[in-house]
């Protein structure tokens, strides 16, 4: 595992190095300034008499928006970071000289996967407890279960990016981005239609979500994450929210997690193979 | 089991027993395009061969596919016995490629230093400092790629393939961006890399460079070997010039064994001679000849 290890190291200096990363720190301190603005606004007007918090069905939906946001920012990033990982390092020739060393290419994919992961995973869930901090402090609540929100959030984030590094076995840079991001869309589309099927009543559009959910299970993890954010409050509010904006909570269970583990080994093990019969 | 990649014995034994190179009946097909037709190629321990040939003869295939970057469709290569791409072939090899890019944060130190332990190199500081006074880029160990010039790029690259001290240099177009002054120390370079003992195969456009510094040429023209040997069995007769009273005459097709018997005659015939000279082909003459033989 010493060449894992050595590429892990390289590729998580390279991660911390690139623009974008720096680019997507600034915008999120921006985010989350907005977002603690936001907070203070809804808490000030709302409040009945002096000292009174507001309604938790409104902190929820505003702390769902927060999550889809952080969901966002967290899918970007993880796709930033492995959008060139194999294709694209190679057209550049930063990969050739790297890989004719004594390491198997496995080894090469899981350093640089584990990189963008840990970079990814860490990023999503400092923004997520920022945004519970925020709540708590401006509209004085916090979910019950905000941990395993945070877990499944941040586990959404790190099969984006084993999908994005098995693209890019395929795909150069651009393409690959595009690519993802695509599927990210679907993701959203998905979720956007299962709400829609749940408000009709229409199971046809019920099952469409439900597809679609088992292709990108990180939109099913998202989704998830949304439900563990109102799982316990109870009565009317538990029922009735759903927040979004794309793709209503769920209440998975294990389901989701098993199906991930699957989904993603399987994808890892195909980009492993792939990368191993590529011609560089 | 991999053996030890400084076990002494070992590499003692391969020594002995294996070429640094071995390529036999080489076969690589992308998609409907043959880019090699079975190439055999081999290149012994302080041997150094220059890989000559037009603009998609195969060249660049056949040095990835020896450093494991690209599968051959068919045949068989070698490192020192080790198949191409077998971690053991790759503790062996050094590797710079035609187009290379190191990242533009690291310093000239870093790389190597980053290439050392991929390599498992345990040279440490004292092989960086070495390795990069050999390419004359002493001066620039603290400096970003960033901000090198194409030149110090590719003397990095030499650099970087030297780390770990690998027995067999494969080496694509390592002088295109350098300038005279380090074309000549690059062949310093590759003259003491030969009297270690390390094989050097030398994948270059510059026929000069090649005629300079290389014994053996392997010309490879649309995926086939189509001459290989060493610089003076290529070096064809071209005839003899004689310089007699009228000025000097050549006498094609002569070689340099008929020359008594030539002066002999001119002398019987009366002729004054006042010099002789058997006329060679240059490397760049062998090559234009076999390139446009096989082109026609």
């Amino acid at each position: 595992m010493r060449g894992t290890w050595v590429v892990f190291n390289y590729a998580l200096r390279e991660s911390l190095r690139r623009r974008v990363f720096h680019a997507g720190l600034v915008l999120t301190v921006v985010f989350l300034s907005l977002y603690a603005l936001g907070c203070s606004f809804v808490h000030v007007p709302q409040a009945p008499f002096a000292g009174a918090k507001v309604d938790v069905s409104v902190a929820a939906l505003i702390l769902g928006l927060a999550v889809f946001a952080t969901y966002f920012f967290g899918v970007s990033l993880a796709i930033f970071l492995t959008i060139s990982a194999v294709r694209g390092d190679a057209e550049q020739g930063v990969l050739q000289s790297l890989i004719v060393r004594p390491l198997a290419r496995w080894q090469f994919l899981l350093g640089r996967l584990l990189a963008a992961g840990a970079v990814a995973v860490v990023y999503v869930a400092v923004v997520f407890s920022a945004s519970l901090a925020i709540t708590d402090v401006t509209l004085g609540w916090t979910p019950q279960h905000a941990l395993a929100a945070g877990v499944e959030i941040s586990a959404a984030i790190a099969v984006v990016a084993v999908v994005s590094m098995l693209s890019s076995v395929y795909l150069s840079g651009v393409a690959n981005g595009i690519g993802v991001f695509m599927l990210f869309g679907a993701g959203l589309f998905g979720g956007l239609l299962g709400e829609i099927g749940d408000a009709v009543n229409s199971p046809n559009l019920e099952h469409t979500a439900t597809v679609i959910r088992y292709a990108t299970p990180f939109e099913w993890l998202y989704q998830s994450s949304l439900g563990r954010l109102i799982e316990g409050e109870g009565g009317f509010t538990e029922a009735a929210l759903r927040l979004g904006p794309f793709g209503g909570s769920l209440r998975s269970g294990a389901a989701v997690w098993l199906w991930s583990a699957v989904y993603a080994l399987a994808v890892a093990s195909v980009t492993v193979l792939a990368f191993a019969r590529r011609d560089l | 089991m991999a053996a030890p990649p400084n076990d002494p014995t070992v590499r003692a034994s391969e020594h002995i027993s294996a070429s640094a190179l071995s390529v036999r009946g080489l076969v690589k097909r992308f998609g409907k395009t043959d880019a090699l037709g079975g190439v055999d190629i081999e290149v012994q321990p302080g041997q150094l061969v220059g890989l000559l040939g037009p603009n998609g003869a195969g060249k660049s295939t056949l040095t990835k596919i020896a450093c494991g970057l690209v599968r051959p469709s068919g045949g068989k290569v070698e490192i020192f016995g080790a198949g191409a791409g077998s971690r053991q072939a790759c503790r062996a090899i050094g590797y710079l490629a035609e187009l290379f890019r190191y990242p533009s944060w690291l310093t000239a130190d870093e790389v190597l230093k980053l290439h050392q332990r991929l390599a498992g190199s345990s040279g440490g500081t004292e092989e960086r400092e070495r390795l990069l006074g050999r390419v004359g880029l002493s001066a620039a160990v603290g400096k970003r790629v960033g901000a090198m010039s194409k030149g110090m790029q590719q003397r990095l690259g030499v650099a970087q393939a030297l780390v770990g001290s690998p027995r067999l240099l494969l080496l694509d177009e390592p002088t295109s961006a350098l300038d005279p002054g380090g074309r000549r120390d690059m062949r310093v370079l590759l003259e003491e890399l030969r009297s270690e003992g390390v094989a050097v195969l030398l994948n270059s456009h510059l026929l000069s460079e090649v005629e300079l510094v290389c014994d053996h040429v392997v010309i490879v023209d649309r995926g086939r070997v189509v001459e290989a040997g060493r610089l003076e069995e290529l070096a064809r007769s071209r005839g003899v010039e004689v310089e007699l009273d009228g000025g000097v005459r050549l006498f094609e097709g002569m070689s340099r064994d008929e020359v008594p018997g030539l002066v002999e005659r001119l002398v019987a015939e009366g002729e004054q001679i006042y010099g002789v000279n058997v006329r060679a082909a240059t490397l760049e003459e062998v090559y234009l000849d076999v390139v446009a033989e096989d082109g026609e």
